[in-house]
Parts: C-alpha cells; structure tokens; sequence
C-alpha cells in the first residue's frame, strides 16, 4: 500500500499527544506524518494539520489562549480558510475556539474533576469531511482525558449550531457538563473538527478499541481526490 | 534644549548603546524635563460571565460553610491581572490596555472584563 500523502502535527512546547497521532498515522495506518514546530509557518505538501492535545504554552492565562498567537497558527488559519482539513483534539479544540475557527469555548469541567476515561458518544457526522467514516447517530466509545472540557456558548449561538448541524459528536453520559453534550463541533464547511476525545487513543484493538480509527482513516479515503494545498 | 534629531540619535546609538531609544537621551543622565515617557500602572480584573457557572467558585463556597462561615450566597473566582506599560498620556494607556483586555487577557465567550485602576506610576 502506498501512501502518497503527508499530515502535519503541530508542536507546541507543552503538547503531549504529538507522539500519540503520529504513531496511529503512521503505525496503525501507513500515514506519514511532519511535525510543524510552533514557530514554523510552512505547511506546504500538507493534506492535514492535526493541533494536538496537551497543555501548550503551559495553559497560561486560559488554554489556547497563547497557542492562538503563534506563528505556525497564523498559517494554520489561511490553511483553513482555504479550505484545508484541520482536526484540533482536546487542547487542540480549545485553542480551534479561541482562535474563532470554531465558535463557542472551553472551559473548567462542572465537577471539577479531571476526567480520564472512555466515554460512550454519539455521532452525528453531517457535512463534517472527518466524520465521513460514521453513521448518523452512531454510537461510539472514545477516551477522553481533560480538566477543561466544558463546552459553553450563548443561547443563540447553541440554536445556530443545532440549526446548521454543525454540533457532530455528543457525550451519551455527559462527563464534564457541556452544554447540549456536546464533544465535537465542526465549523460550517465541514473542514475543521474540533473534539475533545481522543481518536488518536482509540486506533488499536490492543489497546481497547479502535472507534477513532475511521475518524483518522478519512485521510485515506482522501488521498486520491485531495491535493495538497 | 530640543530633543536631538534622527540623525544625531543614530550617531549618538553607535558610539554609546545606553542612549535611550525613545528620548534620545543617555538613560539616567542629561535628561531634558518632559522627556520621559509617561509610565502607567493598571489592574484588569477578569471573572466568568454571570451565566457561566463557576465550579471553582461553587466549591469554594462549600469549603466555607465548613470553616463555619455561614450566609455566603456567591462566591465567584476571578484573576487579576497587572500591567506596567509606557504611553504618551492616559487615554493612549487605556487605549492599549482595553484593547488588550478585549483580545488577550479575556475570552470574551465566557468571561468579562473590567479595568479597575489605572494610574500613571511616580518617576523613579
């Protein structure tokens, strides 16, 4: 099988799951992988750019919140724009929120607990390019592993969401007290992903499930149709 | 005494590096009155909005009525933050700081904001 695409992971100081999305590209799916340190901006080749999680820049201030003014974000953001498919994972999804490719924020879960588990979800994948994999309303377990996973927006902001669709994974048994359950949300044209569970962690069955897989596994299906940006 | 011009400050910058780069003049020495920079301290205070719940805020509250306290009915957690910075006059100094406030310090989704104090500091 030859694999003719390359996927970007962005490294910040303080990731930790850089190294867990290139071993389930690579390793469990022959994608190969570049990993884009925070002060880089060249993206060029890229057919993805996954944010992973961690606590980038320490969480300082709020999380995501410096992550947001770093030069390889700034390209991230015109990948984006222009249509490239971006997944943000945890930390990830934080840092999507506050650099508005995803609307809405992430904040302390209610309970106050840092949650580390698997989670039942549901998947509702609509326009969203990485769910391509799921059925709507299927029901699925990923890990999940956060302190600050709240998901909150305003009222209207939460109508306009569930009007467009655009809420694509929800928690079965809400962990952490998101608004509407919700664990995922995509931006409207279905290229961002933001989640909080951890795909990345479910890609072999050795280590107790493999329900992220196919999430990963869109960029496959992809590689004949997409070209790098 | 004028402020040098350009061409004197770049002079002046290769032969001796304490010049300051704003005055024109060596830091500490010759300064002409009225040369300095005006100096601002100020305090942004940052708290979730009202309709975000608090749980850092919640269970401080409970640990209170442990301690004995009784009759809290909110206790809400925010962070404080200071800033020094140099602008010409002090609504320059508010300028930057509301701007910094609006598009850094806090996430306007979930948080507000408030400046609480801005004075310009004392001349060292």
């Amino acid at each position: 099988m030859v694999m003719d695409i390359t996927v970007g992971i962005v490294v910040f100081p303080g990731s930790n799951c850089d190294r867990d999305v290139r071993w389930a590209l690579e390793g469990c799916l022959q994608i190969s992988c570049r990993y884009l340190w925070h002060e880089q901006t060249d993206l060029s080749g890229l057919a993805a750019v996954v944010i992973p999680g961690g606590f980038s820049y320490g969480d300082y201030l709020r999380c995501g919140a410096l992550a947001r003014f770093s030069p390889v974000l700034e390209a991230v953001k015109n990948y984006a724009e222009s249509g490239g498919l971006v997944l943000g994972i945890c930390n990830g999804f934080q840092i999507l929120t506050e650099m508005g490719l995803i609307p809405g924020a992430l904040t302390r879960n209610e309970n106050l607990h840092f949650v580390c588990e698997s989670t039942p979800l549901k998947v509702y994948p609509g326009n969203c390019q990485w769910l391509e994999g799921y059925h709507h309303g299927e029901a699925i377990k990923l890990p999940i592993a956060h302190g600050e996973g709240r998901y909150h927006c305003s009222t209207s902001q939460l109508s306009a969401l569930e009007q467009a669709g655009q809420i694509v994974l929800r928690y079965s048994d809400n962990p952490n007290g998101s608004v509407a359950d919700i664990a995922g949300v995509t931006n409207q044209a279905g290229n961002v992903l933001g989640l909080m569970p951890h795909p990345e962690r479910a890609c072999d069955s050795e280590l107790g499930g493999i329900d992220g897989r196919r999430l990963l596994a869109c960029l496959l299906k992809k590689k004949r149709g997409l070209q790098p940006l | 005494m004028g402020k040098p011009t350009a061409a004197q400050t770049e002079v002046s910058h290769q032969v001796d590096p304490l010049i300051d780069d704003r005055t024109g003049y060596l830091q500490g020495f010759n300064k002409a009155p009225g040369a300095r920079v005006p100096q601002f301290k100020a305090r942004v205070h940052v708290s979730l909005r009202p309709s975000v719940l608090d749980p850092a805020g919640e269970a401080t509250r409970g640990a209170a009525a442990r301690l004995g306290v009784q009759g809290l009915s909110r206790l809400r957690i925010g962070k404080a933050i200071d800033v020094e910075l140099e602008a010409a006059d002090p609504a320059r100094a508010r300028e930057t700081v509301e701007m910094l406030s609006e598009r850094l310090l806090a996430n306007p989704v979930i948080e507000d904001w408030r400046l609480e104090q801005l004075v310009m500091a004392p001349e060292s």
